[in-house]
């Protein structure tokens, strides 16, 4: 009789073995290091500037920028969050804090950063 | 520090400077195109980020426009945003309400004032009352008065929680964020709110009298109506009563209020009331309103209404304060305060009675005062409270060393002084077990372990301090007087009890499984109960003989005066006489204790006996280790040695001991020999009757009528069935924990 878990069994052998195979062994999937590339010179040029988020809801959050993966989800640190953007120009209204978060820029009408030179405080 | 840090910590402290000032600006572009691009180039679970940034940190983060995280997706749904927006959009009225509407505004907001009470942030509860935002506001004036009376009331019950300082993150949360414009609204005085409520009140009650001859509904709203406004006012004057005490009346004008509460209350509940579905349409609640003052990862859920009716629990509440008037009587030794605060005390059951209890001890007893003059006489207003554990230990136990009028005492070398060091060191201890009694219980069992190892290390101190004096009362010939065990039951006293009610508190929380029942009864009846009642006793003993021995060296030192002076120190005798006099005797503890020790026998040998008859299923015995549990329930008294732990191998002893004398056990009987098992068994569950009827007949001494009530139908109800049990031995046994906290009715099944 046939047996087709033994088959499988030498199919998942071939499989793991190809994979060793294909794989240099001296890098691990995971160490992204040492990659350069124009668009992350830009990303990184990017951090710690002040971002402005337009929510899809038309919420405004300005944050810090500090990470982004290839999904475009970005993470800012101590963003404040405005009804709208009128009422952040106006800054009439105390905004509602929220801290760190994260936003998929697919969830987003518009993105911007600011270019004003400001000077950093030391800590 | 770098930026992450920086935002983490002002996250962590909750406060927002890095918004930029009004002056600066910023000079945005926009590179929503380019930064796609730029991320596409990324490999797939690469992460870009500044240093010390980890996936860690990013996973903590937000996640907006998700429904379950983000809530300023939740915002944009609110009907109003503020009071002004209310009023603008005409969604709140200011004027020209109905009679309707006054009471479903009223009922709504009290129930979230007790939600509040009972935990709840203040912004998702009290002030999810939009009114509440602007009260002055308002131009109707009976609207107007309720408004400004909830705020009063709420600041009376913060003060007092924060006074008592017993709650703890779950039972009151005082520190939520509360509604930033109440700073802007002054509450007017007590006397004006109470007038303005009288007026309320009154023309309520006009409008109940107007329409009483006519048909319909209305009259019988208004006169609810009345209720309320009278309910307020007299609720707001009685907790204020807490917030400013002063005179000696206090206690007989709070008792009066709380009559008046109580029938009012009575009254309201006993009256038709509006529908769930009138009460949840009311306008001016908007649930949402206060969302963005809440930190970010506050939970959001808030239960819209009450598990119990409003009035229900304002009716607890009151019959608690009822309880409360009782306490100033009863603070007056550390003996009679426990005995209090662990029979009538504990119905105290809310947090808001909880901290009343202990503003009411701390009018009694100064903790914070240190007394100047120790030993001295007991002071009529507020004893310090050296003054107050020098006077328990004297009347518990008449230690000779803390006597007043004894002048061959300053002869002693050191006498006063390691008297007054002990004393001080009691001081702390005994204020921590007050404090303790008033939080809830499950905090309060763990505070009990933590503060046993401090009782210990003092115990051991109390002794040599005992075998001292008792050195030094012989060298000073002040022969007759003993202070052996004079310090060392005290101490003992008090460790005692809080070994039993920490048992008492883990059968409380339900923390037991029956399997574990045994040995928790079986420590309670052969370990700690039995040394505390003979721990009482030899401290009666010890009382009684220092009393004789101090009158006979007093009458010797009167014979050798003059006659003046003779009728001083006649005088001064007398005192002393008052104060033992007046010391709550033994009887009332030991009678409690007697009672409590029957029980947990009579428990013990009715499970015995069910283990025997194979009529208690445990866990599975391969699963199961009967000696990790009685390690893990008992691990609080390991390493004591007053009283020594019992091990587990002892208690194993013991079961087997007892099976070896009076009854053979049941797992080595051969099956045909079933039948001289019986007498066996038949012996632990007589003993378990005999130790029922003697608790019962002990209850009429000590137990306030609602736990006589509860615990006499608990003995005479397991007496039977105990009894059944030994001569039928086909029945099942449940336990049911229905009639007390701490000892099951036997039912069979």
């Amino acid at each position: 009789m046939e047996s087709p878990p033994e088959v499988d069994a030498e199919v998942d052998e071939t499989r793991r073995i190809d994979h060793k195979q294909k794989e240099p062994a001296s890098t691990s999937p995971f160490n992204f290091s040492a990659a350069t590339s124009p668009g992350r010179t830009e990303i990184q040029k990017l951090f710690n500037k002040e971002f402005k988020l337009i929510l899809k809801d038309d919420r405004v959050v300005i944050g810090t920028f500090f990470c982004t993966d290839k999904d475009a989800n970005i993470v800012l640190g101590g963003a404040r969050e405005y009804e709208n953007d009128a009422e952040f120009t106006s800054r009439k209204k105390e905004p509602r804090f929220v801290g760190l978060v994260m936003v998929n820029i697919k969830n987003l009408k518009a993105l911007f950063v600011d270019t004003k030179e400001v000077q950093t405080p030391t800590y | 520090m770098d930026n992450l840090e920086m935002c983490l910590l002002q996250q962590a402290v909750g406060t927002v400077h890095i918004c930029r000032g009004e002056e600066e600006s910023y000079e945005w572009k926009d590179i929503t195109q380019d930064f796609l691009e730029w991320t596409s180039e990324m490999q797939e679970g690469e992460l870009l980020s500044i240093p010390s940034f980890t996936l860690y940190d990013a996973m903590s983060a937000i996640e907006l426009m998700d429904h379950k995280m983000d809530v300023g997706l939740l915002l944009k749904q609110r009907k109003v945003t503020s009071f002004q927006h209310g009023v603008d959009s005409k969604w709140l009225k200011l004027s020209g309400f109905s009679v309707e509407e006054y009471l479903a505004v009223i009922d709504r907001s009290l129930s979230n004032f007790v939600l509040w009470m009972q935990g709840h942030c203040v912004a998702q509860t009290v002030f999810t009352f939009v009114y509440l935002h602007r009260p002055q506001d308002i131009q109707d004036e009976l609207m107007k008065s309720y408004c400004q009376t909830l705020l009063a009331l709420t600041e009376a019950v913060r003060t007092i929680m924060v006074n008592g300082s017993v709650f703890e993150e779950e039972d009151f949360q005082v520190s939520s964020p509360f509604i930033q414009s109440t700073e802007e609204i002054s509450i007017p005085s007590l006397a004006v709110l109470s007038k303005n409520l009288k007026v309320s009140e009154d023309v309520c009650s006009k409008n109940f009298r107007r329409l009483k001859s006519e048909e319909g509904q209305e009259a019988q709203l208004w006169n609810a109506l009345a209720l309320r406004f009278k309910f307020c006012k007299t609720l707001l004057q009685l907790l204020t009563f807490f917030n400013s005490p002063g005179s000696e009346k206090m206690f007989t004008e709070v008792s009066q209020l709380a009559d008046v509460l109580l029938l009012t209350t009575e009254k309201i509940v006993n009256a038709p009331e509006l529908s769930e579905e009138v009460l949840k349409e009311t306008a001016g609640f908007e649930p949402l309103i206060n969302l963005h003052l809440l930190p970010p990862s506050f939970p959001r859920h808030t239960p819209l209404t009450l598990e119990e009716k409003t009035f229900t629990f304002f009716h607890r509440l009151i019959q608690q304060v009822k309880v409360l008037v009782l306490l100033p009587e009863k603070a007056r030794s550390m003996e009679s305060l426990m005995f209090f605060l662990s029979t009538e005390g504990a119905v105290l059951d809310t947090t808001l009675t909880r901290s009343l209890a202990q503003i009411v001890i701390s009018l009694a007893v100064n903790w914070r005062k240190v007394s100047v003059n120790l030993p001295s006489k007991v002071s009529s207003a507020q004893p310090a409270a050296a003054d107050f554990v020098s006077f328990s230990i004297r009347a518990f136990s008449g230690a000779p060393v803390l006597l007043n009028n004894l002048p061959q005492l300053d002869n002693v070398p050191h006498a006063r002084d390691y008297a007054r060091t002990f004393v001080d060191s009691c001081v702390t201890l005994a204020s921590n077990v007050v404090r303790i009694y008033g939080m809830n219980k499950a905090r309060r069992r763990d505070a009990l372990a933590t503060s046993l190892a401090e009782w210990f290390s003092i115990q051991d101190d109390a002794e040599k301090l005992d075998e001292y004096f008792n050195l030094q009362l012989a060298a000073a010939k002040l022969n007759g007087l003993n202070h052996t065990f004079c310090f060392g039951s005290w101490t003992l006293h008090n460790m005692l009890n809080i070994m039993a009610d920490y048992l008492f508190l883990g059968l409380d929380l339900e923390l037991y499984a029956d399997s574990e029942l045994h040995f928790i009864y079986w420590y309670l009846y052969d370990v700690i109960l039995h040394c505390h009642v003979q721990a009482i006793l030899r401290a009666d003993a010890v009382l009684h003989h220092n009393e004789a021995a101090c009158q006979h060296l007093q009458d010797a030192a009167g014979d050798s005066r003059k006659n003046g002076k003779k009728k001083a120190g006649k005088a001064q005798r007398n005192g002393v006489d008052h104060e033992i006099a007046t010391s709550p005797s033994h009887t009332t503890t030991l009678a409690r204790l007697q009672t409590l020790h029957h029980l947990c026998g009579a428990f013990h040998f009715a499970i015995l006996a069910l283990k025997w008859q194979g009529k208690l299923t445990g866990p599975q015995q391969s699963l199961d280790c009967e000696e990790l549990r009685y390690y893990y329930r008992l691990m609080a008294f390991m390493e004591r040695n007053a009283p020594a732990f019992v091990d587990y191998g002892q208690y194993q002893l013991v079961k087997s001991v007892m099976a070896r004398n009076k009854l053979n056990p049941i797992n080595t009987l051969p099956l045909e020999s079933e039948e001289n098992s019986w007498p066996t068994i038949k012996d632990a569950l007589d003993r378990s009757s005999i130790n029922f009827q003697q608790a019962e007949r002990m209850l009429g001494i000590w137990a306030s009528e609602k736990e006589k009530v509860a615990l006499s139908a608990l003995c005479k109800r397991n007496d039977v069935t105990v009894r059944i049990l030994a001569t039928n031995s086909s029945k099942k046994v449940e336990f049911k924990f229905d009639l007390h906290p701490w000892f099951p009715s036997l039912k069979l099944s």
